[in-house]
């Protein structure tokens, strides 16, 4: 429709944009205003600077649950996410988690400390918890005034050695309220830092070979830190061993929560965040810092766990030989391949199944995707599943894919009920019920745009809000039915048709997704960045273990640290302004005196130039603009009111970028761009100074924000809670499949739905086309009166 | 039930007649020193720490401290500079922020909730005093805009929006978002009188709530922003720490006679600094990021560590020095309160 629109409004159209291009003003669209938050009300905040110095931290307090946990039990942390939130009527995780065997032997309780909403009816509401399918947990809903820590044996033989699964499942119904609004109320929100397994036996918590990383979890802290010491740092370039190591410890946990931090000597300070320390280097190096370091021969594993201390891995060898030799034998056994097509992306310790990679042209049922047959008695059923995308998806204009519901609802529900689809929690689709008799749908088609699919991870969710008589009317106990009204079969299928497959450049959503190109690296990544700043390759190691985690493999690297060496290759530059060698930033479109201006005010220093940053852009704006300009103005918020065309639809090419200017608002950006030569893409990790680079480049890899990367420029703001995308406006194809007719048709048809002009006047060319055919052959052979 | 009664008393206390206080609680040396720093002709407060700009809470604070030093023609001059050049939107709220270097000197047209409650009540107040009917229908303008505009319901709970626009369940992925300082227990007796229609009850009890409702570890202090999506956490898009805005709850819970003195004796061991300095807190950590020494600041730790543990307040700390605007108004604040209602502390 909105093709067909834009086809006839061509001819006005082609008016306008033809003026646009000599008429000296700005002719981005007016948009409604968006609704921010009203810059902060905040009351005084005088500048006294703190007259004494830092005030050491309270004592920590101790969690409720330490006097319920046994003396001396080692606590196995279970919940994979800093925030674990439980909402609707209907809510459920599950994943896997590692123990050792002495752990799966020994005697075990599970706490776990939760809060709900004050409107969570308890009577209707249960949490329950299972434990490789042995439910250990069952429990009503209660508590809505302050945490509550809740303890529940686990019986012998529960625990596996090595993988075992859990499953937290909430079923919450609302006090008072039936309407489906009142659903997004209801929250059971689980907390980490008291949720945890304890193991009664006292050695529960030695560790022994690399592989038992992966029984660490996820730690106390909402922010595990694991530091790698390595003193030959100090003296030699092992800077990239360094990393590799890190990157097999983000493998072998496959926890993307962790923060990595490299050192060259062990912190004074105890760091409660702590979850592992690594000793690197030969036995020589290590022997002052680590008093117990075992006599001879090398070693790789982990030392006796000292009380209330982290748990130390050694990485070890007599020469430097023998350790690096350790570091690859630690990294063999969790890295594939390059070029072997992955069959899913490794999500098991955070989310249950690991997720499918798609390549199109194919159908998987939701009982592959994780999604269970059940049925439902409340208002709003929600569920949801996760598949990966290739990095090189190139469908978003125009792809569909279906969902093909096999499903049930009963007579109660009414009309005007409504199944709706999310992808990356964007609405997708919406289907309405109509019908008053209750049916069973038998692979029911839904139409799912394909339009928010990203490389990588995708989730999409599927939930049924269901009016009926009995909510309308509302009475007391209403809520707490468990009438069935919904069901849902797993035979469902999810069904991806053929997509056109090219990378687009530069799109950071392809780091993102699969840390493409990175990730198929077969020869070093090259790396630029202050390799003797600790800070710095900090930074470096958090990326790389990341990216590590999405690519499914360990990444060759190497630094350099000549900018001519990395001029035809994909390089990857973190520094901070004014540190980053020069050109780099021009190369990916960024603009450098901007830049450095940042840099200035963060410090908040007098810019260096003195002149806040002039453009064109600027100088438009001063000007204002002429009737012409208005009544442009007014139609283009017409069009994009009426008919949900903007202007950056309405294009014949993709526009140009202008080189982007970091606001002062950001602590972290990071940008993409070809190299030099066009044959690959330089992605740079840029902040004001070093402490925002290593604490920026940490919070975006270690947390989901990570996710957002996309376009040309994704900005981190300061409180590394947020981030901002610049999509990128010219862009330039990479082929990844062999040449095939098809995929360019694919592909062929994803642009022109991008670039509605060209798709009319390519229309009009045609009906032109056949107009004047049709007239030269009716002239020719037609009648003449 | 017992929180109901007593917020009955609270009120019954608030409705009879107000007695002539023999001395005003703000004596007139400080309250002079006050103005001449702080307060121009016009009856402009003046933040001397911000770009000494002017905001709806710092008019709400001049007018309460000018109610509470007795000063009626400068309560009419701050009422009267409010009035005129904050009172600016058509729901009857105050805009927050007044900057005498710009043109227009409104640059943002949000109000800041606080603000206007703190205008309602030092309205509320005066018009009983000093029998101006005028400032009791004002109050009862800007209470009824207030319970109208920003008091809004979420899952079981009465929260008060920081703004009318921007901090909902559905403005932000973790709405709604609340600023816990911006509960000034001690007004909303006053508004549940001036505009009954709204549930200021349920509000004050849910203010308590979310406070009790915060996590033990690792820090028990609220942050300054708060979002109430799911448990209690820090804002999105805002420091995680009790700054400069939460500071001031300990004393609006003290102010408000509530009886919740645990939720101060929570508070009280993390937001003590070294040398009794007030420390400003990552919440996310339980780390201090800054010890406050000024003396207005100070003294908000001292009282309520002599509300908890009976310790007198420092005899330095109850004389009176201008410093800056914020540290200095929440000074003359707890001075008036202790005087007022804890001589034992002084």
């Amino acid at each position: 429709m909105t093709r067909f629109l834009a086809a006839l409004l061509f001819p006005l159209l082609l008016a306008g944009a033809a003026g646009a291009q000599v008429a000296p003003f700005d002719m981005s669209p007016e948009r409604p205003p968006v609704q921010a938050p009203p810059a902060a009300p905040v009351p005084a905040q005088p500048a006294e600077p703190p007259t004494s110095p830092v005030a050491p931290a309270p004592p920590p307090v101790a969690p409720p649950a330490a006097a319920n946990a046994p003396a001396g039990a080692y606590r196995r942390y279970l919940l994979p996410r800093p925030q674990f939130v439980l909402a609707g009527e209907i809510a459920e995780r599950s994943w896997a988690f590692h123990v050792t065997e002495r752990q799966a032997q020994s005697p075990a309780e599970i706490h776990l400390r939760y809060l709900n909403a004050v409107v969570v009816a308890p009577e209707a509401s249960s949490l329950t918890v299972q434990i490789n399918g042995i439910s250990v947990v069952a429990e009503a809903i209660a508590a809505s005034d302050r945490a509550k820590d809740l303890i529940a044996k686990v019986e012998a033989g529960t625990l596996r050695p090595g993988r075992n699964e859990v499953r937290i499942r909430a079923v919450q119904r609302h006090r008072t309220d039936c309407t489906i609004q009142s659903t997004y109320e209801l929250w059971t929100e689980v907390q980490p830092a008291g949720t945890f397994i304890a193991f009664a036996d006292p050695e529960a918590g030695s560790l022994s070979g690399f592989v038992d990383v992966r029984t660490l979890g996820p730690g106390a802290s909402a922010q595990p830190r694991v530091t790698i010491v390595a003193p030959s740092l100090v003296h030699t370039d092992n800077a990239g061993d360094v990393i590799r190591l890190a990157q097999a410890i983000a493998l072998q946990s496959n926890l993307p929560g962790y923060r990595y931090r490299i050192a060259s000597a062990p912190a004074a300070e105890k760091d409660d965040a702590e979850i592992l320390q690594v000793f690197l280097g030969a036995a020589e190096e290590l022997r002052d810092i680590v008093p117990d370091l075992p006599a001879s021969g090398p070693f790789v594993g982990f030392l006796p766990q000292r009380e209330g201390g982290p748990q130390r891995l050694l990485v070890s060898g007599t020469t430097r030989e023998q350790w690096l030799d350790a570091i690859e034998r630690v990294v063999a056994p969790v890295s594939r391949p390059v070029g072997m097509q992955r069959a899913t992306l490794t999500t098991e310790e955070t989310r249950l199944p690991d997720a499918p990679m798609l390549f199109g042209g194919g159908d998987t049922s939701f009982a592959n995707l994780g999604i269970r047959s059940e049925q439902f008695s409340g208002r709003r059923y929600t569920s949801s599943v996760t598949f990966g995308m290739p990095a090189d998806f190139y469908a978003d204009a125009y792809g569909q894919a279906r969902i093909l519901l096999d499903a049930a609802y009963s007579d109660a529900v009414l009309p005007g009920s409504l199944i709706n689809i999310y992808v990356n929690g964007n609405v997708a689709a919406s289907f309405p019920i109509t019908t008053r008799r209750g049916a069973v749908l038998n692979h029911f088609p839904i139409k799912v745009t394909m339009r928010h699919f990203k490389p990588g991870l995708n989730e999409i969710m599927i939930e049924v809000n269901l009016r009926t008589a009995q909510d309308e009317a509302c009475l007391p106990g209403a809520t707490a039915d468990t009438t069935p009204r919904f069901a849902i079969f797993d035979t469902s299928t999810l069904v991806v048709p053929r997509f056109g497959r090219i990378l687009e450049r530069p799109n950071l959503a392809e780091l993102a997704g699969t840390a493409y190109p990175y990730g198929l690296a077969a020869q070093p990544v090259q790396v630029a960045t202050e390799r003797t700043d600790l800070a710095s390759l900090s930074a470096t190691a958090n990326l790389f273990a990341r990216m590590a985690l999405n690519a499914g493999r360990a990444l060759p690297l190497t630094f350099t640290s000549s900018i001519n060496a990395l001029r035809g290759s994909d390089a990857i530059f973190v520094g901070w302004a004014g540190g980053l060698p020069a050109g780099v930033l021009a190369q990916v479109n960024v603009d450098e005196a901007a830049v450095l201006r940042w840099a200035s005010a963060q410090r908040g220093a007098p810019a260096a130039s003195g002149t806040p940053g002039i453009s064109v852009e600027t100088w438009r704006e001063q000007m204002g603009g002429g009737l012409l300009r208005e009544w442009m103005r007014s139609f283009e918020t017409w069009l994009s009111t009426t008919f949900n065309i903007t202007e950056d639809m309405l294009r014949f090419l993709p526009g140009r970028d202008t080189p982007f200017a970091p606001p002062a608002s950001a602590a972290l950006a990071v940008a993409q761009g070809l190299n030099p030569v066009g044959n690959g893409v330089w992605t740079v990790f840029a902040a004001p100074d070093q402490a925002a680079l290593s604490a920026g480049v940490e919070s975006l890899a270690a947390s989901d924000l990570w996710s957002s990367l996309s376009g040309h420029v994704t900005t981190l703001d300061r409180s590394l809670q947020s981030v901002t995308v610049t999509p990128a406006g010219a862009t330039s194809f990479h082929q990844t499949q062999p040449p095939s007719l098809a995929n360019y048709r694919l592909i062929a048809a994803n642009w022109l739905s991008t670039n509605i002009l060209s798709y009319s006047l390519l229309l009009v060319v045609a009906c032109l086309v056949v107009g004047i055919a049709t007239s030269a052959l009716l002239s020719r052979f037609g009648r003449r009166h | 039930m017992r929180a109901a009664l007593l917020a009955a008393c609270a009120l019954t206390a608030w409705l009879l007649p107000a007695h002539a206080q023999e001395a005003p609680l703000i004596s007139s040396t400080e309250w002079a020193a006050y103005q001449e720093k702080f307060v121009d002709g016009t009856g402009r407060v003046i933040d001397d720490a911000n770009g000494n700009i002017s905001h709806s809470e710092g008019q709400g604070y001049g007018m309460l401290l000018a109610y509470e030093a007795g000063d009626r023609a400068a309560f009419a001059r701050i009422w009267s500079f409010t009035q005129t050049e904050l009172l600016l939107r058509d729901d009857g709220l105050a805009v927050w922020k007044w900057d005498p270097s710009a043109t227009p000197h409104v640059v943002d047209a949000n109000n800041a909730t606080d603000g206007d409650l703190l205008i309602a009540y030092a309205l509320s107040l005066a018009g009983k005093r000093w029998p101006d009917t005028s400032y009791t229908a004002s109050a009862a303008t800007i209470a009824e805009a207030i319970g109208r505009e920003t008091i809004q319901s979420w899952s079981g709970m009465v929260l008060l929006k920081p703004g009318v626009a921007g901090f909902g369940p559905k403005d932000r992925p973790d709405g709604p978002v609340v600023n816990p300082s911006y509960w000034i227990f001690e007004a909303l007796p006053a508004m549940q009188a001036l505009a009954p229609a709204h549930d200021w009850e349920g509000l004050r009890a849910s203010g308590l709530a979310i406070l009790a409702r915060l996590p033990d570890a690792p820090s028990p202090l609220p942050p300054d922003w708060l979002s109430l999506h799911a448990a209690p956490k820090p804002a999105a898009g805002f420091d995680p720490v009790f700054g400069y805005n939460a500071l001031r709850i300990p004393l609006y819970l003290i102010r408000a006679q509530v009886d919740r003195m645990d939720l101060v004796e929570r508070m009280l061991k993390p937001m003590s600094g070294k040398d009794g300095g007030l420390a400003l807190v990552d919440v996310t950590s339980g780390a201090a990021t800054a010890t406050l020494s000024d003396p207005g600041y100070r003294i908000q730790r001292a009282l309520a560590a002599c509300m908890v543990d009976g310790q007198p307040i420092p005899a330095e700390l109850m004389t009176f020095t201008p410093t800056q605007y914020y540290p200095s108004t929440l000074h003359l604040l707890a001075l008036s309160h202790i005087r007022e209602a804890r001589p034992p502390c002084g």
